[in-house]
């Protein structure tokens, strides 16, 4: 990924250097103009509204939501440490877990399933990636009709089963359980379609040469699928990880949070600071605590994770 | 290049099948780069103003045809409606669209928003209007107009006026043995009457509860059973005789009605629809046979009619009652419902332009209209008198319960509160519900709940001040 | 009818010696894949097909308990009428519209800045480099107040300024175009230099013609994300002739609470575009999803 462009400076006259120094200039120049667009771009709308954040940190809001005093790192400190901020956390960590892994098991299930070779397997194919046609709105909008306490078809199955109604969304207990459902079907469909890619660009010798071994199924998958789809598994871990961290339809549509916080992830509450109650400085901490934490769990996880990557 | 095509073709079906089925759909001529908030458009005279409201249901129909009808009625004004969600994201939305010239010229918020506008400086009071043009307000309804008169300035003008009330099915009260034509008048009362209408089977399994609750209409309820008690929800007389320094809701009477709430959700016997966003759901379960009774708004009558009229909803007969209270309650409600706001920020002519369609909207005629495809009851005396509204109370009494609920109040009776933070008072109230009926102990949540409302309105006042 | 735990276990052996012989013939191992796959199937496809139902439902039916599984009465109005109650049509166009923006937008800025990397040599190009990539490490929420403030005092609330102009650079197809740009034969640039092109025009007539399966993915994976956004939208629109389908899904929720089934007509409606787009760029799309996971 690193890009070497150093290349050692002969020893020049000072004339020379002065002279390369303003090709050097004039050739950065030229760059610019090809980089400048998306410079400004970035520095308008990521980076100074990154630094921005910190700086609202620093003051309160008062209950109008206008700029108050000037309080240093106190609002940092009381609200990264506060009970609120730590609930959202736990939250987020709880949404992430519940979505993630279970939705790596289910599209690869999926997409071994699409992937073999059978009459009319391309309709399962587009059976099984058909929920990437669905949208944030439309996943949830889907699901709160089947979720309904009263008239949903879940809980009619459930009753059918002699099993209890849940209150799926009412209830503090399956709040997260439901939305964490929808989210694992509104992405089920994105997943396995990059594990069937993935599968696909998988050599068929690889599988010959287990076969003449006399692996079974079982060690086939762990010894030739398993290794042969690490960078796929790094990108759909990585991926969703920041997914996860980001949602905030299907908790504004199905739960708005509630109840009693149960669905209230940090991305929901720092919405709910800033554009509910009107406390960009409580938002803009929280804001900055999430940038935190995604920067230091991306890093951790490639680096985790990279190592037992096996690139062909 | 074939399935670019192709693609294009499949949208463009789309968007010409949506542009023949919708009459009130907007081309895509319409203005690539809209200014917002719409400005006057200089042909014709005509003065364009957007409206924000927060109507839903059968409820929009109706406020949809008045507006038609209004637009239709001269060429000065044309009002733009614009839903926004409920009330609270209507409020939200102004406030975070404020400064940046995008607010609409007219908005439409909750009984609870009065003190927070006032102090907002957002808004031009309609007492500005009435003064000018020497408006008669003496044939509208005193409690409402005093409702949102501060300091002798009517602020907003009310529009969409209803109580909360009772819903229950006859047949199911039949069914155990209950009077269909006597529901349940106290809290006490409705408790007796879900022993009886709770069906559990052998296994002990509860096959029907006896009423359902929802959360998010619930701090108005709690509200609305205070003032029938006429118990302070804040001090210094409701926020009336002085800006409000003290929560005060956590008295006997709050008590009871959190216990209430509390006992019947734990026991099983109330269905808890949660916070109940669409406003729709504890009706649902009615009509669903899960419960059979609920507490609603009078403003969702006429949806419902619409949907009994369709006579598929087996083994429903609607009947209504007043709101349940405190026993010893002496009856008198606060009107709930919106008011109408117009912010100052648009320029006069759009100002006028919205004080125009205001007065057209609390006329007489509109109003029986209104109460007729609504649910929600008249503001003006006269209104009642004319044959629009004779005739739908007539055909729905049913509509006639929240009116009559709310006009026997006494003279005397005490006025709703005036919270500036109502939005996270509120918000307070619906907490403590929530963790009430997971088992917290009542009053000790309503306590907690008194406790942050009381500190959220003193920071609150220390940084609006008087 | 009394279930024993012995019946019980005896059928569940049946099952198995059933399953077993099955699975011994050919015609078996067939069947008993199909079946998995059709199972499969219908659990992933269930929630769309109930969205089918409901949508051809009654008003009064969809608060029917037992749920009705099947619109022996199709009520093809519901969709004419979700047309009618809000201007979804426009919603789409603004969708489409905000989408389209972004995407020859990103296109543009990163074949430009991935060019420069790809082809130029300049100080600084590791630090502008790295520059580029520390920015998918900032969650866009953690910029939004900021952003939100940006576009207020600009006056853009309501506009397609608004919902496109903070997006219009992506430093994934910065990375993405540059890794293809790599590849391209820099003897290439040389013979095009002779022949008198400049930088601009070999990037427009060799580069970028070269580039055209990259160039696709990037735009249908980019057109996905931002057909989906929903919190942006969400702030910066208040007007009706300005909202995005997925914000306007969720006002006809909100608006249309006593007939779901005119709100799951409309459902159906919204997600059209996106499902014509799978079955019509399958191709695309899955190399544009997996970009970033199987190249590196």
């Amino acid at each position: 990924m690193a890009v070497t462009t150093t290349e050692p400076l002969p020893v020049l006259p000072l004339a020379g250097l002065a002279a390369r120094g303003l090709a050097q200039l004039k050739r950065l120049a030229f760059a610019l103009i090809f980089l400048s667009p998306s410079i400004i771009l970035f520095g308008v709308f990521i980076f100074y509204p990154l630094v921005k954040s910190v700086y609202l940190g620093f003051y309160e809001t008062d209950p109008l939501g206008n700029q108050g005093d000037f309080v240093a790192l106190d609002q940092y400190r009381t609200v990264l440490t506060s009970e609120d901020f730590r609930h959202a956390l736990w939250i987020t960590v709880l949404f992430t877990l519940y979505t993630v892994p279970p939705g790596i098991v289910l599209g690869l299930g999926l997409a071994m399933l699409a992937n073999q070779k059978l009459p009319g397997i391309s309709i399962f194919r587009t059976a099984f990636s058909s929920t990437v046609a669905t949208s944030v709105a439309v996943a949830s909008m889907m699901w709160l009709t089947l979720l309904n306490p009263s008239v949903g078809l879940i809980n009619y199955f459930l009753q059918e089963a002699d099993l209890p109604r849940i209150d799926w969304l009412n209830d503090p207990d399956w709040a997260l359980l439901a939305v964490s459902l929808t989210t694992i079907w509104l992405n089920l469909g994105l997943a396995t379609i990059v594990f069937l890619a993935g599968l696909q660009s998988i050599p068929e010798r690889l599988y010959e040469s287990a076969r003449i071994d006399g692996a079974g199924r079982w060690a086939t998958f762990l010894h030739v699928t398993l290794p042969m789809l690490s960078p796929t598994l790094l990108f759909v871990t990585v991926v969703g990880t920041i997914l996860a961290f980001e949602s905030f339809g299907q908790i504004h549509i199905l739960t708005r949070g509630g109840p009693l916080d149960a669905t209230t992830v940090i991305v929901y509450s720092i919405w709910q600071e800033a554009f509910q109650r009107f406390d960009y400085g409580v938002a803009a901490v929280q804001a900055v605590g999430l940038f935190i934490l995604v920067l230091g769990l991306t890093g951790l996880q490639i680096r985790f994770l990279e190592r037992r990557v096996f690139y062909q | 290049m074939k399935r670019t095509l192709a693609f294009l073709a499949i949208l463009l079906l789309a968007l010409g099948l949506a542009a023949c089925g919708g009459g009130t759909t907007e081309g895509p001529e319409a203005s690539a780069t809209p200014q917002v908030g719409t400005t006057a458009t200089p042909s014709g005279g005509t003065v364009e103003i957007s409206f924000w409201h927060a109507m839903t249901a059968a409820n929009q129909d109706t406020l949809k045809a008045l507006t038609d009808r209004f637009n239709a009625s001269q060429d000065e004004v044309k009002v733009k409606l614009q839903f926004q969600g409920n009330y609270e994201e209507n409020l939200n939305k102004l406030l975070a669209a404020r400064g940046g010239g995008n607010v609409p010229a007219l908005i439409q918020l909750d009984e609870a928003s009065i003190q927070r506008m006032v102090d907002s400086g957002l808004i031009t009071p309609v007492q500005e209007f009435i003064d000018r043009e020497r408006y008669d307000l003496s044939d509208f309804i005193e409690r409402i107009i005093s409702y949102y008169t501060l300091k002798d300035t009517l602020y907003g003008m009310p529009f969409n006026v209803s109580n909360p009330i009772l819903y229950y099915n006859k047949l199911d009260f039949l069914e155990v043995g209950l009077d269909p034509e006597r529901p349940p008048r106290t809290l006490d009362e409705v408790r007796q009457y879900c022993d009886k209408l709770t069906i559990r089977e052998s296994s002990g399994r509860i096959s029907r509860r006896c009423i359902s609750l929802e959360i998010g209409d619930g701090s108005w309820y709690f509200e609305e059973v205070l003032v029938k008690y006429g118990a302070l929800y804040v001090n210094n007389g409701n926020g009336r005789d002085a800006r409000a320094s003290e929560a005060v809701f956590n008295g006997p009477e709050g008590r009871e009605f959190f216990q209430w709430w509390h006992d019947l959700v734990t026991s099983g016997q109330a269905l808890n629809v949660g916070r109940n966003p669409d406003g729709s759901q504890h009706f649902v379960a009615m009509g669903a046979h899960q419960v059979s009774m609920t507490i609603g708004t009078s403003a969702a009558l006429r949806s419902i009619f619409n949907v009994l009229e369709l006579g598929q909803v087996k083994d429903v007969e609607l009947g209504t009652g007043p709101l349940p209270g405190i026993e010893g309650s002496s009856g008198g409600t606060s009107p709930g419902g919106g008011v109408l706001w117009i912010l100052k920020d648009r320029p006069q002519a759009e100002q006028e332009a919205a004080w125009k369609y205001i007065k057209y909207l609390v006329d007489p005629q509109q109003q029986a209209d209104w109460y007729a495809g609504s649910g929600y009851f008249p503001i003006r005396r006269s209104a009642y008198d004319l044959p629009a509204a004779k005739e739908a109370e007539a055909k729905y009494p049913h509509l006639k319960v929240a009116p009559q609920q709310f006009l026997e109040t006494p003279p005397d009776a005490m006025q709703g509160p005036l919270v500036g933070p109502f939005v996270a008072v509120r918000e307070l109230i619906r907490r403590a519900i929530e963790q009430t009926i997971q088992g917290s102990d009542p009053t000790q949540v309503l306590d907690a709940a008194a406790r942050q409302a009381t500190e959220e309105i003193q920071e609150y006042a220390e940084r609006v001040g008087d | 009818m009394v279930t024993t735990t012995e019946t019980l276990t005896a059928r569940k052996s049946a099952w198995r010696r059933a399953l077993r012989s099955a699975w011994g013939r050919p015609w078996g191992r067939y069947a008993l894949r199909y079946a998995v796959l059709v199972v499969a199937a219908a659990v992933v496809v269930l929630p769309i097909y109930m969205t089918v139902v409901n949508s051809l439902l009654r008003k009064e039916s969809i608060i029917a308990y037992p749920p009705e599984l099947f619109p022996f009465d199709p009520q093809w109005g519901n969709f004419r009428r979700a047309l009618d109650e809000v201007p979804l049509a426009r919603y789409m166009l603004n969708s489409l519209i905000m989408s389209g923006l972004i995407v020859i937008g990103q296109l543009l800025t990163s074949a430009l800045a991935a060019y420069a990397f790809a082809f130029l040599r300049f100080p600084g190009r590791t630090f502008l480099f790295l520059l580029f990539l520390s920015t998918l490490m900032v969650p866009w929420e953690v910029a939004i107040i900021p952003n939100f403030q940006t576009i207020q005092r600009l006056g853009w609330l309501d506009s397609y300024q608004a919902l496109t102009i903070p997006f219009l650079a992506s430093a994934f197809g910065t990375f993405l175009l540059r890794q293809h740009f790599l590849t391209i034969p820099r003897e290439l640039r040389d013979a095009a230099a002779i022949d008198g092109y400049g930088h601009g025009r070999f990037l427009l007539f060799v580069v970028l013609p070269l580039s055209r399966p990259v160039l696709a993915s990037l735009a249908v994976f980019s057109f996905l994300l931002a057909w989906n956004q929903y919190l942006w939208p969400l702030l910066v629109t208040n007007e009706d002739n300005m909202r995005t389908v997925q914000i306007g899904l969720a006002a006809l929720r909100g608006r249309e609470i006593d007939s779901f089934n005119v709100v799951m007509a409309g459902t159906l409606i919204a997600a059209m575009p996106m499902l014509a787009m799978l079955v019509l760029f399958q191709g695309q799309l899955v190399r544009g999803l997996t970009a970033g996971a199987v190249k590196r």
